[in-house]
Formats: structure tokens, sequence, C-alpha cells
């Protein structure tokens, strides 16, 4: 019988509801996610306002919609530089090794020594906070990841035959790394980016729970927990909303990568 | 007589494992002219890939002399499955060394699908990817790899051995083939007596980076001098 990739099918399906929902927050949502309502505060979860409202009277699904947008914005900006540079910095080190892997390699460990939630924070308090000074700050810290697990890929496939055949056949180095090699370890990468995705969405909830990520009036899903926090017993649903909406999201990429990484192993 | 197409001269050879620089081949000598079949026989460890690295510029730990008469050399792997990128189609492939050549995309296009032909695959090979195809099917795509854009060397490092037996023949008659048509040159690298004899016009015995036994077919298999080529004339009986 074939092996059924539940890991993989049941994370497409979560990420793509929650990604589809964020998208559709982009354009439309129930109500306008900063409405104050005078007349609607502290309300708990309903037909009309299924996440219920905050104690402004704002619609809290609406609110989460917009959360969840900036802070899967912030992920994907996160990754994608993590996941180029990383890309890059691996894919030169692992194939040709030596000198170039040592210099890049050493620095690589140096970035990754440092706690990134403490080296995150010195860089917010240098740089100050934003949005987009979040997205660099993670996606440098996110590089020493994606490049060791690209240099290994590198490493290991640099000595297969395809790759001396492709160097035979007159490919320039540059070729054979990113025409012959990349499309070679793409499972490997695909998964890894998953996972960073999950790792970025909770890397950015943390800063913005800490207050140290994005500034009010922009909404994410950590800075909407932190919020929460102070209402905990007498709103309960806001914190809870938040958290499982998060959660989901997390849950979602974090199969996904798991998933990717199944099938690949399997090929 | 035929033009020399490869001289090596005083050809030694290292490599490196483990921090260790090990010396793998010893004043190895020999030539190929153009149309000519070297067959080289040798168990495995005793230097035959590194000597085809080594003409191929591949390893460059050598000192000695290698003198390339008809331009870069070419290869056919033993195992067609690990030496064509699973991730590429065929067409791509076969056009690889063009495209690095800088021949435009109509023109690699008709001759990847001329080469199809020739190696007597259907042009819808052209679209798939080398693990949809047989065995068989994967080293016709091998050498038809190895033989675009006009190589006048082609070194085949046991070509059919990974092969069935059935297969192996259609395979070596295609290479012979091939070798009438185009004039190719091979340095044909086997194992195995039986198929070096039936593609070789010279042959020479390598044992320990040394080669113990160089002459014309023959001369090796009539009358060998060495002791390692007898015991291998011996076992092929």
């Amino acid at each position: 019988m074939k092996h059924r990739n539940w890991t993989l099918r049941i994370g497409v399906c979560i990420t793509a509801v929650m990604v589809a929902l964020i998208l559709l927050g982009a354009v439309w949502t129930p109500y306008d996610p900063n409405a104050l309502a005078g007349a609607e505060k502290s309300l708990s979860p309903c037909l009309t306002h299924p996440f219920g409202t905050d104690n402004f009277g704002r619609d809290l699904f609406s609110r989460v919609l917009e959360g969840g947008r900036t802070s899967l914005l912030i992920a994907f900006c996160t990754v994608c530089i993590g996941a180029a540079c990383g890309a890059v910095v691996g894919s030169l080190t692992g194939y040709f090794g030596g000198v170039v892997d040592e210099v890049l390699m050493r620095f690589n460990d140096s970035v990754a020594a440092f706690p990134s939630i403490l080296l995150a924070l010195v860089c917010v308090s240098i740089f100050g906070t934003g949005k987009y000074k979040i997205i660099l700050v993670l996606g440098i810290l996110f590089i020493p990841s994606f490049a060791r697990i690209v240099r290994g890929e590198f490493a290991k496939e640099r000595t297969r035959d395809y790759v001396e055949n492709a160097r035979i056949m007159g490919a320039g180095p540059f070729r054979v790394m990113f025409a012959h090699i990349l499309p070679n370890v793409r499972t490997v990468l695909l998964s890894s980016i998953a996972i960073g995705f999950n790792n970025a969405v909770l890397a950015e909830a943390g800063m913005s729970f800490l207050s140290m990520g994005v500034q009010p009036p922009d909404a994410s899903l950590g800075r909407m927990l932190a919020e929460a926090q102070g209402s905990l017993f007498t709103m309960p649903w806001y914190a809870l909303c938040t958290g499982c909406f998060m959660v989901l999201l997390i849950l979602g990429f974090s199969l996904l990568g798991q998933g990717l990484q199944e099938r690949g192993d399997a090929l | 007589m035929s033009e020399l197409l490869l001289e090596v001269n005083n050809l030694n050879a290292y490599y490196k494992s483990r921090n260790r620089r090990r010396q793998v081949l010893h004043d190895v000598s020999f030539s190929i002219r153009q149309g000519e079949v070297l067959g080289l026989v040798g168990e495995s460890g005793c230097g035959k890939t590194t000597l085809s690295r080594a003409i191929l510029g591949i390893n460059r730990d050598i000192d000695g002399e290698i003198i390339r008469h008809g331009g870069q050399p070419r290869m056919v792997f033993q195992d067609p499955a690990s030496s064509l990128n699973p991730t590429w189609t065929v067409g791509k492939l076969l056009e690889e060394p063009l495209r690095n050549a800088g021949v435009e995309a109509s023109a690699r296009r008709a001759e990847a699908r001329e080469m199809l032909k020739l190696v007597g695959l259907d042009g819808d090979c052209y679209g798939r990817k080398p693990g949809s195809l047989s065995g068989g099917q994967r080293q016709r795509v091998g050498i038809a790899a190895a033989i675009i854009g006009n190589p006048k060397l082609v070194i085949a490092d046991e070509p059919v051995s990974a092969l069935d037996v059935t297969i192996q023949a259609q395979i070596l008659d295609l290479l012979m083939r091939l070798r009438r048509e185009l004039d190719l040159s091979y340095l044909f690298i086997s194992h195995d007596m039986d198929v070096i004899w039936q593609i070789s016009d010279n042959v020479m015995v390598m044992e320990n980076g040394r080669i113990v036994e160089y002459g014309s077919r023959d001369e090796v298999f009539r009358s060998p001098r060495h002791p390692y080529t007898k015991k291998l004339l011996n076992a092929a009986l």
C-alpha cells in the first residue's frame, strides 16, 4: 500500500486555510479593525463578533486578521532574507570548502553563538523598533541556520557523479552550484523554509510581546497577546482567540515543514 | 598512421584523503591516436579513475605531462543513474555542453534531438527525466551527453558493468557504431577481459598505479608478459 503523507496533507490544509483567511483580511474584514464602538465594549464571542470585542469595542476577529497579516508579512520577509542569504553562504562554503568555508562558517558561528533574542534586543535598542527594522534584524539572525543546512547538503552533493559530469560538460562553478546542485537540495530547502516560517512567526510574536517589535497603530499577534494579558481573567476570549489563531498558524507551517521533510526522505 | 590525440608522459598523480596526500599513479605514459580504442584493465582501486580524472583535468594534483591535441575529452560514467542530474530533463542535459560553449537555443535543441536519434532513443525522451527511463535507455542518454558537441576523445569508465547482460551487448554495439560513424577515440576502462577483447585496438594493464603491460590487443592477449596480466586472462577463461 502506498504511504500517505498525512503530516504534509494536514499541514497544507491548515496553512492554506490560515493564509487564505489572512489574505482575505487584507481586502475585507467584517469590521474596521481600528473602529471604536462604545456600545459594544468587551463583548464575549457571539454571532456578530465571532472572537468578541476588546475594551474599546474593536472587533477582535478583524483585528486578529489584521495582526495575522503583519505577523505573516514579517515572517515572510524574514524567511526570504534568511533563506536567500543562507542559501548563498551555504552553497559557497559547502561547494568550495577550504578557506572560503572556514571564513564564512566562523562568521556564521559567531552570529549563531549569540542567543538570538538577546541579539535582537540589542539591535532594537541601537536601531529602534518598527516593522522594517524587525524584518532586517530577524532576517540576519535567520541566516546561520539556513546556511548550515544548505552547506551540509552541498558538501554531500558535490562529490556525486552528476556534479563531476556537469564540470566535464563545461559548467563553471556558479552554474554547477545554482543550476545543477541547487535543484537537488530543494526538498531540504523547502522544508527548512516552512520550519523557518514557524520560527519567524514565533520570534516576531516574542519581540512584539516584549514591545520590542511592531509598534501601535500596527497590530500583530504578539502585540495583541501582550494587550490581552492585562485582561486575561475579565476577557479570556481575547487571549484565547488570538492565541489559538497563532497556534494554528504555527502548527500549519510546522506540519508542512515536517511533511516536506518526510517526503524528501521517502524519495 | 592517424594523428595523435592524447599524450600522457611520465604522469604522477596524487590523491588527498583525510589530510594525507597519497601517490596513486606512478610514471604513467601512453598515447591515443585518432580513432583508436585503448582498453584499460585493472582491479578497482588501482588508479583507473584517478587517471581518467587527470586526463579530464578535474584532478590537478599531478606532475608530468598531459597533452590534449583533440580538445577537452568527455566521459561516459559507469552508472548513468548517478551521473545524470535527476532533476533535469534529458533535453536540458544533452544541451548543457552546447550551452556552455555558447551555442544558441534553437541550434542546441536541433542538435539534441539529432543526438537522441543517433543513440537510438525516441524523440519523446527529450522532455523526460532520467529517472523515468530504463537502465539501458539511461546509458544511451549518458553516451549522447558525452558525444554531443563533437568531442574527439571519450573516456568510458566501465560503461556497461552496471547493466544487464542483454543490454551490455546493445550498448557495446552502440559505442562501436558511434566510433565508426563519428571517428571517435575511446579510453575504455573495464575489468571485463571479454569486453576489452571485443572493443579495443590496444590494451593497457594497470596494477597499483603502474602500467605493467601495454601493447596491441593481440600481443597482450596472446603473449602476456606480466604475471598480473596472465592472472587476469586466466580468470576470464
